[in-house]
């Protein structure tokens, strides 16, 4: 089919993912298009690789039509639900919708198109050259690759070929079936189209959720050009292939909604999010531990919105399933394994790698410089609420990183800093996000900020 | 910074832009003439404005005292000896060390060295040679700093490298420059690291340097140091006039550093995707992979498919490059669905073999009998003669 059949496989992806997601970013007028659209597509491509598991395992095979049907039924279901909530009054305008640039002065009009101009440059230029490179970086080719050849050319999903069996879970090479399957041809280089769409769905999600909590349009604008400027999310986007960043911005959007969440209140939010952390782990195994760092930022706030008794009820529920989660995980990898990584007490001399690769090289411009400030100049706006969940949540992503930088084997990896800026862009977006939100914080700490 | 906003305002009506504005330009340039002045008044050891220039040290005359001469394409690649030693005598010309406090060596190792240095001799008194060890970083570009080094001094009448390596290693050099660290020169310097080219390479999944390795000074905190700067020159003059500092100006440093960086990486891009179109712009499937980088190994899989007698799925390699896992890998993953087996113990009757860059091998095509090196001869029947590679059934 090629390119027609490509596109329309990512529409349908997309359509399917944004009507699910409808029941909890619909809002009639007021509905923030780009919040539905970037969560949507990003939805979208993990319901995908469940439909292409559910057909292939109803044995009705692998292939563009079978998946495609899913798809539109995925996609009615969503939109079925959406209408049916809708008459119910479920899903009430509770806000005018905001205009593009309410009282804007020319500069900052001027200001906020310069920014997205270069935001859509940047996202079309990394299209460009993943459209256009065949698979370049090692893992891409050594370790996922191989699996999608083999799954695509044989259609089958229990067939490994010979090709060694690493544990990872399927996402990425369905997303790259999926591609495929489009395209009606193997074609290792269109194929990875999906990440630089990825991180145009980031930058869309989070300019709709900046606008939700209160952040003017040049503010939103500015936070989704710093996104999309991060040079390693750029490099993944450009040289595809590699789950981090599909998981980076699964994470980062799950991260995202929480934020929104603590700050606005709606619970619709907590269920995205819930739902977003949930996704992580269908990418690449350290989404479990990403998509866990929730639970101790989730227990934090409701210790403060629930009052006595039923706080304590939902603190041992979160407890069990956090516990549960880390039975099973403990039972599946045995050893406190995570896939390759081992943990020990052991200190890593890890410090110079830390502070080259996040003060000295050019991986996430100045993200890093700005953390710090950020925490040395508000800390108090941090730690008092309504942030505290949030900072809680942050906190824990950096413990996760500090854990597996200074107590597992990931530093034998670092001689080539291997393994160091990947796991940290897992985190990226979040932090971004987060830094946001404290510096609007930090102005008025004790107010909750009102949507726009 | 709570105190950035507790401080009364005066009750300006002016717009914030039109006050605090003036005070951020003037508190930014300041913040730039202050660190890069202050910087070239600490490291210009050859003088603000003194006219000399980098001496480029002529490799077509460099020798190669130990170890091999080598070329690999357009770059000379010395190589270690079986020991893993090489010496190379970069220039046998007279210098005036005062002129050229640092060396600046474009250089990169297969393997990391284990141990370097550089040794010069002395022109004058004695003619004794000396040696300072170098802290191989191996990422493309090192910079040895001579200035305080007591026994470069007056002239000298040669410099070299000692490098102990892997044994046969290779030391790729680009580019090896004597500088004299003038204003001019370190300015000269800032232009040409920062925006030095970086092309997509295997490791830019991991890493990005953000310019040129090792640079005199790192782009990254160069710029974060510029807006902090400017933030306590803008706080301290916001104060002076009697306005409240205004955190969207430590902002709007922050925004200005970044986007400087930002347009260095987004020029970089560019030059990337340049790169990137022609090579590949408009190209089906088979002919990108026949323009990448890899193409050799694509097309010696398309070798070993076309070699191949009907209903065969398996295939054998022989060769050298067995044991590299990329050469291996990108081979396997070309080959799907076929099969690729390296090292067999054991070789069955009608298994068909790939030759490929044996060194060990010897295949006598006329009396089709192949010697594998390892003391197993067999006869085998050849089923094609590629200059990629030979194909062979073992009878």
């Amino acid at each position: 089919m090629g390119t027609p059949g490509l596109v329309i496989g990512f529409a349908l992806s997309w359509a399917a993912g944004a009507a699910v997601l409808s029941p909890l970013l619909w809002r009639g007028a007021s509905t923030r298009w780009t919040t539905l659209a970037g969560y949507g597509f990003a939805a979208g491509l993990v319901l995908t690789t469940l439909v292409m598991r559910f057909t292939f395992a109803a044995r009705l095979g692998l292939s563009f039509g079978v998946t495609a049907a899913g798809l539109v039924l995925v996609a009615l279901s969503g939109i079925g639900v959406t209408v049916l909530m809708q008459r119910r009054g479920l899903l009430r305008d509770r806000a005018e919708p905001s205009p593009l640039h309410p009282e804007a002065t020319a500069w900052s009009r001027a200001l906020w198109y310069a920014l997205l101009a270069l935001t859509i440059t940047r996202i079309a230029m990394l299209t460009l050259e993943a459209w256009w490179r065949p698979l370049f970086p090692w893992d891409a080719w050594e370790t996922w690759g191989p699996k999608t050849k083999i799954w695509f050319e044989t259609r089958d999903l229990n067939n490994l070929y010979g090709h060694f069996d690493n544990g990872y879970p399927p996402g990425i090479n369905l997303i790259q079936v999926w591609a495929n399957l489009g395209l009606g041809a193997w074609d290792d280089a269109r194929m990875n189209i999906a990440w630089p769409l990825l991180l145009g769905a980031l930058a869309l999600a989070a300019y709709g959720q900046a606008r939700q909590v209160g952040g003017s349009p040049l503010a939103a604008s500015i936070l989704v050009y710093l996104l999309a400027s991060i040079p390693m999310l750029d490099a993944h986007a450009a040289l595809a292939g590699y789950a981090d960043l599909p998981l980076s911005v699964t994470f980062g959007l799950a991260a995202i909604a929480f934020f929104v969440w603590v700050v606005t209140d709606d619970w619709r939010q907590l269920v995205l999010a819930v739902l977003f952390a949930a996704m992580a782990p269908l990418y690449k195994i350290p989404g479990i531990a990403w998509g866990l760092t929730l639970a101790p930022a989730l227990l934090v706030a409701l210790l403060e919105r629930v009052p006595g008794r039923r706080a304590l009820r939902w603190v041992v529920a979160i407890v069990i399933a956090v516990l549960a989660a880390g039975a099973y995980l403990y039972a599946k990898q045995r050893n406190f394994t995570l896939n390759f990584y081992k943990a020990h007490l052991s200190v890593n001399s890890s410090s110079s790698f830390v502070l080259d690769n996040y003060f000295v090289l050019d991986n996430f411009h100045l993200l890093w410089y700005m953390a710090v400030a950020a925490l040395i100049c508000w800390w108090r706006a941090a730690i008092t609420m309504p942030l505290r969940p949030a900072t809680t949540l942050i906190a824990a992503g950096v413990a996760f990183l500090v854990v597996s930088f200074y107590f597992t084997n990931s530093a034998a990896w670092w001689g080539d800093y291997g393994s160091i800026n990947r796991a940290t862009l897992h985190l990226a977006p979040a932090l971004l996000f987060y830094l946001f939100l404290l510096s609007r914080n930090s102005r008025s700490p004790t107010a909750r900020t009102v949507p726009a | 910074m709570d105190s950035v906003t507790t401080v009364p305002d005066q009750g300006r009506s002016s717009s914030p832009l039109a006050v605090h504005g003036p005070l951020a330009a003037i508190a930014l340039l300041a913040s730039i003439v202050l660190l890069v002045g202050g910087y070239v008044a600490l490291a210009a050891s050859g003088g603000w404005f003194a006219g000399t220039r980098p001496l480029e040290i002529q490799l077509d005359k460099a020798l190669v005292v130990r170890g091999d001469s080598v070329w690999r394409g357009t770059l000379w690649a010395p190589t270690a000896d079986a020991e893993g030693i090489l010496i190379v005598r970069l220039t046998d010309s007279v210098l005036d060390t005062a002129s050229f406090p640092t060396l600046r060596l474009a250089a990169l190792g297969d393997t990391p060295p284990m141990s370097a240095r550089l040794i010069w001799r002395q022109a004058e008194g004695s003619g004794n040679t000396f040696a300072k060890n170098i802290n191989w970083k191996n990422d493309g570009l090192e910079r040895i700093a001579l200035a305080n080094d007591p026994e470069w001094h007056g002239k000298v009448s040669g410099i070299g490298i000692v490098l102990r390596m892997q044994p046969r290693a290779a030391l790729l050099i680009r580019s090896a420059t004597l500088l004299p660290d003038t204003g001019r020169s370190i300015f000269a310097q800032f232009a040409q690291e920062w925006f030095d080219f970086e092309p997509w390479g295997e490791y830019s999944v991991h890493y990005l340097y953000g310019g040129s390795p090792n640079p005199r000074v790192p782009m990254l905190p160069a710029m974060f140091l510029i807006a902090a700067l400017a933030f306590l020159i803008y706080y301290w003059l916001a104060r002076r006039n009697g306005v409240a500092p205004l955190l969207g100006v430590a902002i709007s440093f922050v925004l200005v550093a970044w986007v400087a960086l930002d347009a260095r990486w987004q020029i970089n891009l560019l030059s990337n995707l340049h790169l990137t179109a022609d090579r590949y712009a408009g190209k089906s499937m088979d002919e990108k992979h026949r323009a990448a980088e890899d193409a050799k190994i694509y097309l010696l899989a398309d070798a070993i498919r076309r070699g191949l007698p009907p209903g065969v799925t398996s295939v054998t390699l022989i060769s050298d490059l067995a044991n590299l896992d990329l050469f291996v890998g990108k081979l396997r993953y070309y080959l799907f669905p076929l099969a690729l087996q390296i090292k067999p113990a054991k070789l069955e009757p009608r298994t068909v073999l790939a030759i490929v860059e044996p060194s060990r091998t010897a295949l006598d095509s006329a009396a089709g009998k192949l010697n594998l090196g390892d003391g197993r001869a067999t006869n085998v029947e050849i089923l094609s003669d590629d200059p990629l590679v030979r194909m062979v059934r073992l009878r």
